[in-house]
């Protein structure tokens, strides 16, 4: 062991890695294998900023800079991996040592083997991800927007919480056997604030994450938060019961995004545990089914300039754009290049990064509109706390929270206590009535477009007090 | 369901070829796997260790920070190595995409130690092995303290160069907020000074296991669910699999104070088995898929030794058992739920679970001060928490204790990341609170309370950073439900219930202010009380619960014999950091819950 090489200086990027930096460490890397057959490497090199704030006064405001680099070492096809986050000489040779070590000493043959042709160029999208301003956004700037945001709520007599943060991310895949060297540098601007009253009796809520910073209105977010918090002070109980619903995007988002996770042909859980799966019969899916409402669609596209993601996942294989829900019926459920070669799909599988779009055909109506042509009805900012029950229907349950009011005769009549619900998305997406204009919501992590809907018959199952 | 022909024969060529291994033997092993050489985990990537040079960094980083304005600052450095043993999804398969529909013919599954690489790209673990993915995380972070605000700075890197950056940066994060907001106060208080600290958790290193040793009883391990399967009820297609979790911890830890200390944790914990059972349609049974964390007794926070000497035959056939009873209801009866209000006997597991989730998450200082809304939530202490001190919050059974000092719990440590000692405190006692979980600038917040009771004004070494790239955060210790003075059981609760319902374990669901909640019994059953007799099974009963009522309701709590550990976790903070703490509980019983319908829509 080699204990004095600790010391020895790493490169350090105050911010992410850059390419050139990256590959001459990925070249050393591969140095070190020896013996043949495939190493794989997935770095990812990460900056956070962020300033979070409570009670109007920020509680803390950090850089947080971390790389987690996977090797994966192969040899006649028997292979392991490892996960470490220090990239000096010596533990790289120390890691490679190991997993050479280990693999020879299992020999494992695999049962079925499968030819990778490697990726044309053109199989990868190339969205714009990277945004010098959200970069730019350090500890000094972001000390400034919070102040801004603060002075609102504390003006009106309001306590307010909240987080600014920014990351910056270099992605990157190596796979030599596939003439694979995949590098992609992204941001993230996230922002979300909760305003309360100092009684406990009123909260408002709002946030939104987005690659670019500048698409971010903090003052807008907060105007919003701050009248959410106002106007659901004292909140009155109504009886629990079946609504006609105005859910806001976010919380259409927060009912609706578990089915993302579910598209899929194959996956960890007992076919008769997918919606989308027909239990009797073993890979066939409800392809081709009218599921959902047929105004809606839902679909993803690595070049939607409101959605942008990664356009590869960790294996390197691309996100290509794709329409998992068209006029409400399932159209595609995700597989891998894989599946794609077998069932003649193909040479590029269609993967499902979760990120999404929903939207509906037809005349779009906003949430006023909403409101006036509702009779009675209720008005939901988001949802938390949301557990699927059953996984065939997606029946969920969770709470609603951060404002909550009651509609009455085309007007909002007043705030009402919270409620627990009980209800599955793909309910509620077969009894739309009206669908508002798709717009980002608070994922970070993930991109997703959503509309408001109004829909009919939601269910809440009971009050919940709780503020 | 019907089985293909081709997987009837799988399975019993699997049979077959297993019948003649006993159980827990290493001599199958022996004979197909050539020696391995005594290559350690440890010494290959944990090389950088050595916590006087990780100290000397700590220091250096110090100077940074005051040089640059702080008034106090603090630094951690940590390795965290940790290896997670998965197996593949063992089960008898029926042609899934080609991917899992060989179940090998030797029958039992192997071990690899690493990952696999599957051919078509993806990491994946094949159905007879058993993986485990090292991880080795180091981190560096730096907190600094400037005229009532606080700035971090952490990275990967352990370098002079870095040190010096992260302290710098920590400084002017704190500045930058200092000289834009407005005045803020914070007082953190004398602590007594821990210098030149050493702490080793008793036990043996995970990491300095001879690599044949850990082989032979991770392959007796990997029989568990096999034995599982190999019973003729078992679902086919079910993936039943087991996990090992290894950890081990070195964290280092100095302040501008002086204090400074370094210490060692591990963590050895099975973590997961799962079988599915077939259950008898036409007599009434269920399938049952059993799914369950390992008990937490013997607690996790142990050396290697605690995996060693697992009774493992004793244990696979309790958690079969178990899963069998549940699945066995046509001895039981089934009956739909009526809903209305009952009188509740809670399990002790289940117990634990309403403590962890509606008192322990509740007495939260930040939360209930409002540090949490934006994330993790509120609690029905606030918002003004001080109100509550003094009152009876629940009924005079129910005594609470925190502490960070039971011997194996995974909360449990020598000294928090403010260098505090770790303590046991009361946060309950004869239904009234008397206190919170805090940290140094928490314990500040109640000091009127303190001083009104001759109480010491000072941290109850809840600061807790998940890794030195994490900025400390207040984090649940482990809890205790206290016992009552009579030796009562679960037994003598049901016995004395006239018309109620029992509940083993399950899971709270609770909204962002803890304030109201649903108790679900998965994968355990609720179960009718009549007249101090179990009945049928509830299908679909949950309680709906507001956690204050709960607790004033509590009409009878467990003696010293029948106490359980359990375990939980919490994910709280922007950026987010997870937590992980022990909660030991009695049974106890509930009157006048309401019972409801969990899976009915309104």
């Amino acid at each position: 062991m080699q204990r004095s090489d600790v010391r020895r200086e790493s490169p350090t990027f105050t911010q992410v890695w850059p390419q050139e930096a990256w590959q001459a460490l990925a070249t050393r890397i591969f140095t070190m294998a020896k013996g043949g057959g495939e190493t794989r490497l997935n770095f990812n090199s990460d900056w956070l900023g962020f300033t979070r704030w409570a009670r109007n006064r920020v509680s803390v405001s950090g850089d947080r800079n971390n790389n987690t680099l996977t090797i994966g070492r192969s040899l006649n096809s028997d292979g392991q991996y490892l996960t470490l986050n220090t990239v000096d000489d010596a533990a790289l040779q120390q890691a490679m040592q190991y997993l050479e070590q280990t693999i020879t000493q299992h020999r494992h043959e695999y049962l079925t083997h499968f030819q990778e042709p490697p990726f044309q160029a053109d199989d990868y999208l190339h969205p714009t991800l990277w945004f010098d301003k959200t970069v730019a956004l350090d500890g000094g700037p972001r000390a400034q927007a919070v102040q801004q945001v603060i002075s609102p709520a504390e003006q009106a007599g309001m306590v307010s919480a909240g987080y600014l943060a920014v990351t910056a991310t270099g992605v990157a895949v190596d796979r030599p056997a596939l003439d694979m060297e995949l590098y992609y540098p992204t941001t993230e601007a996230q922002f979300s604030i909760t305003v309360r009253n100092p009684q406990g009796t009123g909260s408002g809520w709002a946030g939104v994450n987005w690659n670019d910073w500048s698409r971010i209105d903090i003052a807008q977010l907060t105007t919003t938060a701050l009248h959410k918090c106002l106007t659901s002070r004292n909140p009155v109980a109504v009886e629990p019961g079946r609504y006609t619903t105005l859910l806001e995007p976010q919380a259409v988002y927060d009912l609706t995004h578990v089915i993302m996770g579910f598209l899929s042909w194959d996956g960890n859980f007992r076919r008769r545990d997918f919606p989308f799966h027909d239990e009797s019969v073993p890979i066939r899916t409800k392809i081709g089914q009218q599921l959902l409402d047929t105004r809606l669609m839902i679909r993803a596209d690595p070049m939607d300039p409101d959605l942008g993601f990664v356009p590869f996942d960790s294996n390197g294989e691309p996100y290509r754009p794709a329409v998992w829900f068209d006029k409400g019926v399932l159209t595609h459920l995700s597989y891998e290049r894989r599946f794609a070669v077998q069932q003649g799909l193909g040479n590029v599988g269609l993967l499902n990064s979760g990120c999404f779009r929903l939207e509906g055909s037809g005349p779009t109506t906003t949430v006023d509109e909403m409101i006036a042509t509702t009779k009675r009805g209720i008005l939901v900012t988001r949802f938390n706390q949301i557990k699927v029950l059953d996984f065939p229907s997606l029946l969920e349950s969770g709470y609603t929270r951060d404002g909550l009011w009651l509609i009455e005769n085309g007007k909002i009549s007043k705030p009402i206590k919270n409620f627990q619900f009980t209800e599955s998305p793909l309910f509620s997406l077969n009894n739309v009535e009206q669908i508002g204009v798709p717009q980002r919501v608070f994922c970070p992590g993930s991109a997703a477009m959503v509309p408001a809907l109004k829909v009919r018959d939601f269910s809440f199952t009971a009050l919940s007090d709780a503020v | 369901m019907t089985l293909s022909r081709r997987a009837l024969l799988q399975y019993s060529a699997l049979a077959a070829g297993t019948q003649f291994l006993p159980f827990s033997s290493t001599r199958y092993w022996r004979q197909h796997q050539s020696r391995t050489t005594d290559v350690l985990l440890d010494d290959i990537i944990a090389g950088h260790i050595d916590t006087e040079l990780m100290l000397s960094l700590a220091r250096r980083a110090i100077e940074a920070a005051t040089a640059a304005g702080a008034t106090y600052a603090d630094v951690r450095l940590t390795h965290t190595l940790s290896e997670a043993y998965t197996s593949g999804n063992i089960g008898v398969y029926e042609g899934d995409l080609g991917r899992r529909s060989d179940f090998p013919d030797r029958g039992v599954p192997r071990i690899t130690i690493g990952g696999t690489v599957t051919p078509g790209g993806g990491v994946g673990v094949r159905p007879q092995d058993i993986a485990g993915i090292p991880n080795l995380v180091i981190g560096f972070g730096v907190r600094a303290f400037v005229r009532g605000y606080w700035g971090f700075a952490s990275s990967p890197y352990w370098s002079d160069a870095d040190a010096v950056r992260l302290g710098q940066d920590a400084a002017t994060q704190a500045a930058d907020n200092a000289r834009a907001g407005q005045p803020r106060a914070v007082d953190l208080g004398k602590i007594p000074l821990v210098q030149h600290g050493q702490w080793i958790q008793p036990g043996i290193d995970p990491f300095a296991v001879p690599v044949d040793e850990k082989l032979d009883v991770l392959q007796s391990l990997l029989e568990l669910p096999v034995q599982g399967h190999r019973s003729a009820d078992s679902i086919l297609g079910f993936p039943g699999g087991m996990s090992l979790s290894l950890w081990r911890e070195t964290r280092v830890f100095a302040s501008s104070e002086g204090a400074s200390y370094s210490q060692v944790r591990y963590q050895c914990q099975p973590g997961l088995f799962q079988v599915g059972l077939r259950g008898d349609l036409e007599r009434g049974e269920r399938d049952v898929t059993w799914s369950t964390s390992w008990p937490a007794d013997p607690l996790p926070a142990r050396g290697w030794e605690a995996v060693r000497d697992l009774d493992q035959d004793h244990m696979v056939e309790t958690l079969l058992a178990r899963a069998r009873a549940e699945r066995n209801t046509v001895d039981l009866g089934i009956k739909p739920v009526e809903i209305g209000k009952y009188d509740i006997v809670f399990g002790a597991p289940a117990a634990a679970g309403l403590v962890y989730y509606t008192l322990g998450v509740a007495t939260e200082l930040d939360r209930a001060m409002g540090y949490e809304a934006n994330a993790s939530g509120t609690s029905y202490f606030g918002p003004d928490p001080m109100q509550y001190l003094g009152t009876a919050i629940a009924s005079p059974h129910v005594n609470l204790t925190a502490d960070r000092t039971t011997s194996h719990a995974v909360a449990t440590a020598k000294w928090d990341d403010e260098g505090m000692p770790c303590s046991a405190f009361p946060l309950i006692k004869n239904g009234i609170l008397v206190d919170y979980q805090t940290t140094r600038e928490q314990a500040h917040w109640l000091e009127d309370w303190y001083t009104k009771n001759g109480m010491p004004v000072q941290s109850h070494a809840c600061a807790v950073a998940e890794t030195a790239l994490d900025c400390p955060i207040q984090m649940s210790p482990n809890f205790t439900l206290e016992p009552g003075a009579e030796a009562i059981d679960v037994n003598d609760l049901i016995r004395d219930t006239e018309r109620g319902v029992y509940f083993s374990s399950g899971r709270a669901q609770v909204d962002q202010q803890v304030k109201n909640g649903m108790y679900r019994s998965e994968p355990s059953i609720p179960r009718e009380i009549r007249n101090g007799k179990l009945g049928p099974v509830l299908i679909g009963a949950g309680v709906l619960f507001s956690s204050q009522e709960l607790w004033k309701n509590v009409v009878a709590v467990g003696g010293a014999a029948s106490a359980q550990y359990t375990g939980q976790g919490e994910t709280k903070g922007e950026p987010s950091q997870s937590g992980q703490c022990n909660v030991r509980a009695v049974p106890m019983k509930v009157k006048d819950c309401a019972i409801v319908d969990t899976t009915r829509k309104a």
